[in-house]
């Protein structure tokens, strides 16, 4: 009896997610071998037919090449920067639109314009705000202080940044959606205790958010190290326009080896090193989170 | 329970056929099956079902019109026009999907083209055509000949559909007078340092910001690749080996070249990296009177011809010679040559040839050349462009005399796409003072060969 | 009704709408700036403030290129897309976060890590994988794509439903529901804020998406994403001349449908678990 109760749920699961495993078996996985096929040979993006096995070699040049580790180090200096940041502001957006204020719909929804504005415009904009008599050097000057080169050298990462996180109500949906799912009830019980607004804040929005902060730190993450457009046209104007040199993004380095130089084997490694990067990072946080998330189910993972 | 989840299974999978029903049924006749044309006996099908031409292009160098046009006079060929990209281009060349004609550029890509063996030998097709004879073809028609090792030889795998000697100057006079500076004659072309000498004086501030800029080029003033390959024509300096198998941008002449880039973006002469104008490209600046000179090719002519504010003073513009470097010889190529190439494994290569033919000699290359907007690859459509107005006259002639020097190309490696890419990626630092001239110079040369040493492996 | 006791002190309230004010500019102001460069005469570089009125901008972008068509695209991709999506994400979110099943990790783990992916890896394979098919320039891909949901939504449905207290889960049991009537009548009511999120973002994602119907549709099924990309607004006779307003124009009239779908559907994210549904 206990028994077939247990086969009846893992039948259960096994249906429930087969929509997902069929079609991920069919299109996923096929396309992820022979992607990691090609990362061994010398695919050129042209020469399909007579494709040479060419062993770890790829690989080797990821490790060797100067470039490749710098890209590595700038992409994840503006992870450890922009992820926490967005992550903050997110949270601090949903909160401040959770409250009971007047044209609660108006607010949020210019809130959200920023995730609407598709990536090419995004940049075009800040790129005019940026620009030496842009918005920001005008402001600047009003304030009597120095006019900054925003694109330049010294501030290029900093204003790529600064885009960034103009975009970090993108999660704002789901931060609203989950502070939703808290129980009323706790809250009014803390009311009873006669906590503060930041004490409730603290004490029951916090704990009760932390699976979702979870989520969206490991999105901000994957998201992250995965820039590539921003950057890019930061600076140029097509995706084969080189960015300055210290927004050379580990995928920036990824994309032109392969679209503007045809070097699609070592593209395909650099991408795969990426990949196995993430993937221990996103172990390191789900390992961690069993000291920090709340869940009501005992998760395992 | 399974059988509910079953029913709700089927329930999705019937409201996505009811959904698609409408969205999917799009007719994809003409979807290569497989990949095994390039054995079977390219013959066009008996069959009265019209043949679909693919063509990859910008959109807009050929118009709806101009199809309808085609399709009318030829029954039997349909032709669809696609956006051309590298990326999608890659992934349909290894299905076997590619287009049939595909856009190239002479001087820059249709060598990668033949060596990646995409490329179909028109020559045959040349010698019978009744439209597209060899004694009607401009010199720039050559940049599709290619016999392997030395371009401008051998057998002819395509042509542009247009063309301009990319390095001439437009000048805005009224900014000349601005600067109290008069425009130089047109008859003998500067040298590169007088031309950097007179942007110089042609740059103005007004309280530390530029009021206008000396000297615009298309993209930003700064080390720009064809313009440093158009300094090492002049000066009869090769940057390739002869095998093509590496690149020397240490030499002394490159670095003479590049370093006066390096300096024009000190003295601001246009709008750069370090500047960060939020001008598009540097037509914008020229077209709002912020650059007094824009070097561009003929084509330029069209958006002065064109604008409405422009049109009211057309005596203040003109076109100077392409610049030449010191002591060097007096050369006006072309930077681009934009046409067509044959796909090696169309399946039509009959019908594809008479749409390559309509596109070259038909409407609308009749269409681009009064249009003004590039010089016709053929003799006998020259006469056909604009020269109504002085500035028409003024230009056109100015571009006669170009043509004299326009016979000789720009140096290209067909396993080197995309200099610009690698020389601003190394460049760029200098202009910062982050590095070294010499040093950038080193590290470009290194990963060039880098690229091409595997781009050549690829196919050998 | 988290802090409402403290917003009706005047002085919290000021700082409360002068911080809505100034987030509110900083939001807005960037695609103001577009929307007054869709406004200026052709040619003209930018300007902070718009300096004219060229409403011909806005009818240039519609009829310059095949709008209607172009939108016709986007629309038949967005209908199929997202209601399969959401179904099948939420299906196999809740299979993750409720049910147990031997190999449920190691599933968990690769749907996480396809997600971490760039696509350009896949590119090339699935191209070609649909053209095998004979799918390449139809819309079958998105059904399918649809059918196998999205790992994103797979993962946050797993967030949401995981917080679900087991005693309404204990309930139901009592009660007799199978599993499927549990997270029929049961989860997918709760998770009506999560659900709405996952409509509002994926009708975003498939209407900003312009790469994946780059590689495997032609140009006249392109939805408007991908023609606004890839085709765009030049000069007839030049392809290199960018006609930078109606190309701002159609930006404006691009991001309107997204914008009006997270103003209407806000409404509909509501406060899930109401206080005593526990012990009800």
């Amino acid at each position: 009896m206990l028994q077939t109760k247990k086969w009846r749920q893992y039948a259960t699961f096994y249906a429930f997610v087969s929509p997902w495993l069929i079609i991920f078996i069919f299109l996923g996985l096929f396309p992820l071998l022979y992607g990691l096929y090609l990362s061994f040979t010398n695919f050129t993006g042209f020469n399909m037919n007579q494709l040479k096995f060419v062993g770890f070699s790829n690989y080797k040049t990821v490790f060797l090449d100067s470039e490749s580790m710098y890209a590595l180090g700038r992409t994840l200096l503006v992870t450890a920067i922009n992820v926490p940041i967005s992550l903050a502001i997110g949270l601090f957006l949903a909160v401040l639109l959770n409250l009971k204020i007047k044209g609660l719909s108006w607010w949020r929804t210019a809130f959200y314009i920023p995730s609407v504005v598709p990536v090419v415009s995004t940049v075009l904009m800040w790129k005019f705000i940026f620009s030496g008599d842009g918005l920001l050097n005008t402001l600047f000057d009003k304030l009597q202080l120095q006019p900054i080169n925003w694109l330049g050298y010294e501030y290029a990462t900093t204003a790529l940044i600064v885009m960034l996180l103009w975009g970090a109500g993108g999660s704002l949906l789901i931060n609203l959606a989950g502070l939703k799912g808290i129980p009323a009830d706790l809250y009014e019980a803390a009311e009873i205790d006669g906590a503060s607004p930041v004490r409730k804040f603290f004490t029951v929005t916090l704990p009760l958010m932390t699976h979702i902060l979870f989520f969206n730190l490991i999105m901000g993450i994957i998201g992250s190290l995965q820039i590539y457009i921003q950057p890019i046209l930061l600076s140029g104007k097509t995706l084969l326009d080189s960015p300055i040199k210290p927004n050379y993004l580990y995928l920036v380095h990824a994309f032109q080896q392969i679209f503007a130089f045809q070097r699609f084997g070592y593209g395909l490694a650099l991408m795969w090193v990426l990949f196995i990067a993430i993937l221990l990072l996103t172990v390191l946080v789900f390992y961690s989170s069993r000291f920090w998330v709340y869940y009501e189910t005992d998760q395992e993972v | 329970m399974k059988k509910r989840i079953l029913t709700s299974l089927a329930a999705i999978i019937a409201t996505c056929v009811l959904i698609t029903g409408c969205g999917a049924s799009s007719g994809n006749g003409n979807v290569n099956q497989g990949g095994k044309t390039a054995e079977e006996p390219t013959t066009a099908p008996k069959t009265n079902e019209p043949v679909t031409i693919r063509v990859a292009l910008s959109k807009g160098e050929v118009s709806d019109d101009e199809v309808k046009e085609f399709e009318t006079n030829n029954p039997g060929i349909k032709i669809t026009l696609e956006e051309i990209d590298q990326q999608k281009l890659a992934a349909q060349l290894a299905t076997n999907d590619a287009p049939d004609l595909i856009r190239a550029q002479g001087a820059v890509d249709l060598t990668s083209y033949v060596v990646k063996g995409l490329a179909m030998d028109l020559t045959p097709f040349m010698q019978t055509s009744q439209v597209l004879k060899e004694d009607d073809f401009l010199s720039p028609v050559n940049l599709y000949r290619f016999d392997g090792k030395v371009q401008g030889q051998g057998p002819i795998y395509g042509m542009p559909k247009d063309w301009s000697p990319d390095f001439t100057i437009f000048y805005n006079k009224t900014l000349f007078d601005a600067a109290g500076v008069k425009v130089p004659d047109s008859k003998e072309p500067l040298t590169w340092n007088e031309l950097m000498e007179l942007a110089k004086k042609l740059t103005l501030t007004e309280d530390g910001k530029v009021k206008q800029y000396g000297l615009a080029l298309l993209g930003k003033t700064q080390a720009d690749f064809p313009s440093i390959m158009l300094e090492m024509a002049s000066k009869g300096v090769n940057v390739f080996s002869e095998d093509m198998k590496t690149a020397d941008f240490t030499k002394p002449e490159v670095k003479e070249a590049v370093s006066m880039w390096v300096d024009a973006v000190k003295k601001n002469l246009g709008k750069n990296d370090v500047n960060q104008d939020p001008a598009a490209w540097g037509g914008d600046l020229f077209m709002n009177n912020k650059a007094a000179m824009i070097m561009a090719g003929y084509w330029f002519s069209g958006m002065i011809r064109g604008d409405e504010k422009m049109k009211t003073h057309l005596d203040d513009f003109g076109m100077l010679a392409a610049p030449i470097a010191e002591n060097g010889e007096r050369v006006s190529p072309t930077g681009a040559a934009t046409g067509f190439i044959i796909n090696k494994n169309t399946e039509h290569p009959e019908q594809a040839w008479k749409v390559f033919e309509y596109i070259m000699a038909g409407t609308p290359a009749k269409n681009r050349a009064t249009g003004g907007w590039g010089v016709p690859a053929l003799k006998s459509l020259l006469p056909l462009m604009p020269q109504v107005t002085d500035f028409d006259k003024r230009v056109y002639n100015q571009l006669q005399e170009e043509l004299k020097y326009s016979n000789g190309f720009l140096e290209s490696n067909p396993f080197l796409l995309n200099g610009q890419t690698l020389l601003d990626k190394y460049v760029t630092p200098v202009y910062f003072g982050k590095a070294d001239l010499d040093e950038a110079l080193k590290e470009l040369t290194k990963n060039a060969n880098l690229i091409i040493q595997e781009n050549m492996n690829a196919i050998q | 009704m988290m802090v409402n006791a403290g917003i009706n002190k005047p002085l919290l309230r000021v700082v409360v709408y002068g911080l809505l004010t100034v987030l509110t500019i900083i939001f807005v102001y960037p695609l103001f700036i577009t929307m007054a460069n869709s406004l200026n005469p052709l040619y003209s570089l930018s300007t902070l403030l718009p300096t004219a009125f060229e409403w011909e901008n806005y009818k240039m972008a519609v009829t310059t290129i095949e709008f209607p068509e172009y939108l016709k695209n986007s629309l038949i991709i967005c209908a199929i897309s997202v209601p399969l999506t959401t179904l099948s994400s939420a299906l196999a979110g809740f299979a993750f976060a409720r049910l147990r099943a031997p190999g449920k990790k190691l599933l968990f783990v690769i749907i996480t890590s396809t997600m971490m992916l760039p696509g350009i890896v896949t590119q090339i394979p699935t191209y070609i994988l649909f053209h095998k098919m004979n799918f390449i320039d139809t819309f079958y891909p998105w059904l399918l794509w649809g059918i196998g949901g999205a790992p994103f939504f797979i993962f946050m449905y797993r967030q949401f439903f995981s917080t679900v207290p087991k005693e309404l889960e204990e309930a139901a049991r009592i009660d007799g529901c199978s599993t499927f009537r549990m997270y029929a009548t049961i989860f997918m009511p709760l998770a009506t804020p999560a659900t709405w999120t996952t409509v509002i973002m994926l009708f975003q994602g498939t209407w900003g998406d312009f790469i994946t119907p780059f590689m495997f549709l032609r140009d006249e099924h392109y939805p408007l994403a991908t023609a606004l990309a890839t085709i765009g607004y030049h000069l007839p006779d030049n392809p290199n001349v960018i006609l930078a307003q109606p190309s701002s124009a159609a930006a404006i009239l691009f991001m309107i449908p997204t914008i009006a779908a997270f103003f209407f559907g806000q409404r509909y994210l509501v406060d899930g678990i109401a206080a005593g549904a526990v012990k009800g």
